[in-house]
Order: structure tokens, then sequence, then C-alpha cells
């Protein structure tokens, strides 16, 4: 049944979170390092802020990321029943 | 829906296992720490240090034997997700990314960070876009995914040439860093040493291939994680009173800054990408750490991190991983923990750098040269290390100071004169990294050939045990076959990863993306994607590398992606788009890959093929 309702609605779902998830890691692997520079005058734990964010920051989004869109899609996919027990 | 599993449960006391070998490893330094200081002969010390954990691995490699093919090529699906992230992370870092990667951190500071972005991308872009979808198809190899998603033999027989290609590029590149770990401590010629890797490789995966190699990788990565950890933390306690280097060396930035100052490290031009990158062998410092794009232009840098990225993302050595996972779930969570110990390594190696940078630049700066630092004697006889007086006034200066840079990885150790057993134990770990990531690619490229080339293509009604035989006789050849190459050529091993990931990322990248996320993709586009990425990928790095040709735009042939990647996105979407439709049941398997429930579709498929022939 590809095109029932409740499939079309998971279809949308799953696609924007994709999209959120996509936007996060432009944003943190290809634009943060672009403002290190500017960002590099203030310090945080005596790290120049522009390059605690590229060298930790963007990473641990990351991770964190992932872990938060597995969960999103775990939920989605239980939600719907189309995920088998595990 | 409930699917019944045909395999067999999750060995339970797997977490019990790695913990006893976890002590083993930690008790056999503590015990070689005190024979040191009883005065034992370090010969003997440093060979044991080696050889253990090597026994270790070689042992469990023969404790997986397996007759079934199903466990030789996707270890039985039944790998937990966090062992399968420590094999994600073995398989795709390696040892270029813990020894090559640390090095050139140390030698461009900021500049460097693209390459971790792109590693750490990567694995989100693979998390995110193929592995679950990938553990749907369930397909042994890549090239079987995409004979499965288009029901087509003719890709299978495109994709291997194109994928075996930029799979003996990197496996080459780990051989090597790992010949170069061992010759530090193992007084052996290289080309010896090389040949032993690939015999241990060989040893260790062929009983029981990829199961082998699973359980063998999580050993090994347990070994990187303390080589590398344990004497930055134990460094960090002795700098800052805390053992978490990755938090605290911020402090360190404003000291390090003012040594390089001091010494006469200016603020750098932008230089063109291989000269900005350093190579194997030793070169002096240029660039300041935390100064950003000074060596590389901002836009080399992006074309640096998306190169990395997509080549990553499409490592066939980790997508292959897919297939192992218990179901879609664990395929999802397996990437995550892949990323989250990726992030441990990826943290660390800035942190490492700097701190090496520091103790070495502090330690020899202005030192008279004949009264240099009784550490530097080692250094220097292994190569890692050359002290030149340029302008004759005995002093060092920034400029006499040549390091290596897979040696930055064991400066640290060395030059904070650690006891000489957790030397031994980083030199343990990079081989460790190294044997791992070169049993990855083996494997990789063996189950390519046996299962691909020769079950799939050229004998159709191989019995399991004729398969098996395939695939052991591949792994030897393959490991052969890379270690006579390694021999053969004088690439740097970095410059060899980056125009694997390349060629990965033009020649697979595109294809993978549009076969999962556009169902109207079809065999004609997926081909044309395929060679026309690798052709330009390929054939632009051997224009500008054996031919001598001057570059396109001045774009370094490094990151070749830049225009083999849109290339074959758009052969893949004008080919797809020009050529009819795939045939309906091609786009249903389309479809049914989305959904993350039920088995996966390669066993259904191979079970009505079975049916058949019997009814047949």
């Amino acid at each position: 049944m590809p095109n029932d309702p409740q499939r079309l609605y998971y279809k949308k779902r799953c696609r924007l979170l994709l999209i959120v998830s996509l936007a996060t890691l432009i944003a943190a692997t290809m634009v943060v390092p672009y403002f290190a520079p500017l960002l590099d005058g203030y310090k945080l734990f005596g790290f120049p802020i522009g390059f605690y964010l590229t060298a930790q920051g963007s990473i641990i989004i990351c991770i964190g990321l992932v872990f938060w869109h597995v969960a999103k899609q775990n939920r989605a996919d239980r939600e719907f029943g189309i995920m088998e027990d595990y | 829906m409930a699917i019944q599993s045909s395999y067999q449960a999750i060995n339970p006391r797997l977490k019990t296992h790695y913990a006893i070998y976890t002590s083993a490893i930690t008790g056999l330094v503590m015990l070689l720490i005190i024979f040191e200081q009883l005065g034992f002969d370090r010969f003997w010390l440093s060979h044991v240090m080696i050889a253990v954990p090597i026994l270790f691995v070689l042992a469990i490699g023969v404790m997986a034997f397996t007759r079934e093919p199903d466990e030789f090529y996707i270890s039985g699906r039944r790998v937990p997700a966090a062992f399968n992230g420590f094999t994600l992370v073995t398989a795709g870092f390696g040892s270029v990314g813990l020894l090559s990667l640390t090095g050139t951190l140390f030698f461009i500071g900021f500049d460097a960070l693209s390459l971790v972005l792109g590693w750490t991308g990567g694995f989100v872009i693979m998390a995110l876009l193929f592995m679950p979808y990938l553990r749907k198809a369930g397909a042994f190899t890549m090239p079987g995914y995409l004979a499965l998603r288009f029901d087509s033999q003719l890709l299978r027989i495109a994709a291997i040439p194109v994928l075996l290609v930029p799979l003996f590029l990197i496996l080459i590149a780990e051989l090597k860093i790992g010949a170069f770990a061992a010759s530090l401590v193992i007084e052996l010629p290289r080309e010896t040493l090389i040949w032993s890797a690939a015999i241990i490789v060989i040893l260790t995966v062929i009983w029981g291939g990829v199961r082998g190699l699973t359980w063998t990788q999580c050993a090994q990565f347990i070994l990187v994680l303390l080589g590398v950890l344990v004497p930055l933390a134990i460094l960090a306690v002795q700098h800052t009173n805390l053992p978490f280097p990755q938090l605290t060396y911020g402090t360190l930035l404003d000291d390090l800054k003012q040594l390089e100052l001091s010494s006469g490290l200016a603020a750098e031009a932008t230089t063109t990408m291989s000269d900005a990158l350093p190579l194997a062998k030793p070169t002096s410092l240029h660039k300041t750490f935390l100064q950003p794009f000074a060596s590389i232009s901002q836009l080399d840098f992006l074309a640096l991190t998306l190169s990395v990225m997509f080549g990553i993302a499409a490592l066939p050595s980790l997508l292959a991983r897919a297939g192992t996972t218990t179901n879609v779930h664990a395929a999802r969570n397996a990437a995550g923990w892949g990323l989250f110990l990726l992030g441990i390594l990826l943290i660390s190696a800035p942190a490492y750098a700097v701190f090496a940078k520091y103790i070495t630049l502090r330690g020899l700066i202005g030192q008279p040269i004949d009264l240099a630092p009784e550490w530097t004697r080692e250094l220097i006889n292994n190569g890692l290390l050359i002290l030149t007086d340029r302008n004759q006034d005995s002093r060092l200066e920034l400029s006499d100071l040549s390091f290596a840079r897979d040696g930055v990885l064991f400066l640290l150790p060395m030059a904070a004169e650690f006891p000489f057993i957790l030397i031994m134990l980083t030199i343990s770990a990079a081989i460790a990294a190294a044997l791992a990531a070169s049993a990855a690619h083996t494997t990789a490229i063996a189950a390519m050939v046996s299962d691909d080339l020769y079950h799939c293509i050229l004998f159709r009604s191989a019995s399991p045990s004729n398969r098996l035989t395939a695939g052991r006789v591949a792994l030897i050849v393959t490991a052969l076959v890379a270690a006579w190459l390694a021999i053969s050529n004088e690439f740097d091993s970095l410059r060899l990863f980056a125009w694997a990931l390349s060629i990965f990322a033009s020649a697979l990248f595109p294809v993978l993306l549009l076969s999962i996320w556009w169902k109207r993709c079809n065999t004609a586009g997926a081909l044309a994607g395929l060679l026309i990425g690798f052709g330009t990928a390929a054939g632009y790095i051997y224009l500008t590398e054996i031919l001598g040709q001057p570059q396109w735009f001045g774009v370094d042939n490094m990151v070749a992606a830049v225009f083999g990647t849109p290339a074959a996105f758009l052969a893949t979407l004008i080919v797809s788009s020009i050529t009819p439709a795939a045939p309906k049941h091609v786009g249903d398997l389309a479809d049914e890959m989305m959904i993350p429930g039920g088995e996966a579709i390669f066993d259904r498929v191979r079970r009505a093929a079975a049916r058949r022939r019997a009814v047949g």
C-alpha cells in the first residue's frame, strides 16, 4: 500500500527529519570553519572560540546529531509499526 | 511484523571477553614496566610488547574459524551495534588517520582540520543516508548491492574493477605506514616488514573471513585507544593536573603561540595544497598552529573536506559492515557508535599534536646543538627528527629542526621521556591500526573477487565449500599483490589515501546516493555515473601525477573529486532521465529498501532463487 495516507505521512516526516539533519551537518562541517577567524578573539576554557568550534564543537554536534536522528527515526518507525522488534 | 531470524543468537559474553582482553593488555604493559625498572634488556621488552598483541589477534582470528559462507562474508548478521562501531573506526580511520593525520595537524594546525571535518562528515553521511538502507538490501559487497538494486549483472562486472583500484591504493597506504611503524622497533628491511604485515593480515582473516575480521578489529581498536589516550592523559596530568587533555589543551595554546612567535615562526602566505600538506620525509615547520587558512586557501579547505567526506561515506570496507548488523535499527546505531568512537580519536588528535609541538619546541629551541636532550638521540637514530645547524651558531633554531610527519605520534611519548614501554605501547597501537585497516580492505577486495566475480559471475553453482576456498585464495592473493605493490612504488601514503578517497567520492558516492534516494535511477544511469566518475577522477590523477600534465584550474590531484563527483552526478541524472525507466520489479526493490522492517532483500532474493532451482 504505497499510497495510503499514513504511509505518505511517514515518508514526509522522514524526509523532514533528513533535511534538518543534513542542514545541521552542512552548518557544522562546512560553515563553522569559515567563521573561525572572526571568533578567534574570544576565549572559552582557554581555547580561541573559532578554533574550539572547528576542532571539537563540530565533531560533538555531529555525534549528537547522529544519535538524535537515530532516536527520532526509530520512534517514527515504531509508531508506524514498520520496525521489527528489537 | 516480527521476523524470525535464521541466524544464531548474539554471544552474550562478548563484553566479558573484551574486558578480559583489555585487562590482559593493561597487565602486560604494567608487567613490562616493572621488568624495565628491574633492568631487563630493552630488545626483548620491546619485541614482547609488539608481539603479544599480534599473537592475541592471530589467536582470535583462528578461533573465528568458519565453514559457513554467511559467516565468512557477513559475520552471520549478528554483530552488536557497539562492536560494529569499533570495526567501522578501525577500517575507516586506520593508521593513515592515526599517524598521518596527527602529523599533518602538527605541521599545519588549523588547516588540517579540513581532514578532521571530512572524516566526521563522512561518518554522518554514511549513518544518515547509506547504512540503514544498505542493511535492508543486505548484499555482501558493493558490486553485489548494485547488482541487487538494479537487477543487473552488467553493473556488477563494471563495479568490480572500478572499486578494486582505489581499494588497492588505500590498502597500500596502510601497509606502508604499518611497515614504517614496525621499522622503529624491528630492525629488518622495509620489504621484509611489508611482506610480514601481509602475511599477518592473511593469517588473521583467512580462518573466519569477515567474522575473524570483526572480532580481531575490536581487539585492535582497544589497543589503539589505549596506545593513544594513555600517553596523552599522562602528559596532560603533568601539565594541567587533569587527565582530560581534550578539554585542557586550550590553556597550552597561548604558551605554544608565544613559543612559536619567539622562535620566529611567522604567518605565512597561502601556498598550493601539495606544498602545504607535509610529506613523510622530514621537513621543517612553516606555519603557526592556530592561524586559519594560512597554508591552504578557503576553497582548497572546502574541497579537501568534501573530498574526504564523500570518500569516507562511500568507502566499501565500511559499507560492507552494514550487512553484519542484526537489523536496520542496529545498522543505524552502529554508525552512531562508529562516529562516537571516531570522535574520541578526532578530538584527541589536535590535542596530541599541540602537546607534541609544545614539548618538543620548548625542549629544543635555543639549546646548544651538541647538548641536545638525551631523548633526541633515539628520534634521530630512527630518522624521525633531523637536527642541522644551518647558520653555524651551534644553537638550535626552528629552521634547524626537521620532523617526519608519520613520526609525530611517537614524538610525544619520546620527548616527554616516558617509560620505554609506553613508547612501545604507542608503536604497538600504530601497528595494530595498520594491520586492522589492512585486514579490512583486504577482506573487502577478497569478498568482491570471490563472491562477485567467482560465485556470481563465473561459477553460479559453486558449492559453499568451493566458495569458501575461493574466498581464502582471494585473501592470500590480495594481500600478497598489495604487499608487492607497496614495495614497488614510492608514493606518499597520505597522498595514496587522498587519491583513493577522491576516486570513491567520484565513482561510488553519486551512484550510491542516487540509487538509494532516487527511484528513477536505472542501470544505464548507474553505469554511466560509475564509469564517468571513475574515469574523471582516476584519469585526472593519472594525467597530473604520472604523466606530469599541468593541473586544471590549479586543483590538486588529491581532491580530484572536485571534477569527478559533479561529473558522475550529472552523468547519472542525465543518462537515467533519457533512457527508459527500470522495470516494475526493480522500482519495487527501491521502494522496499526504504522500509526498515522485515528481512534483508538479499536473503529473500537468494531464498527465492534457491527454491526456483530446487523446483526446476
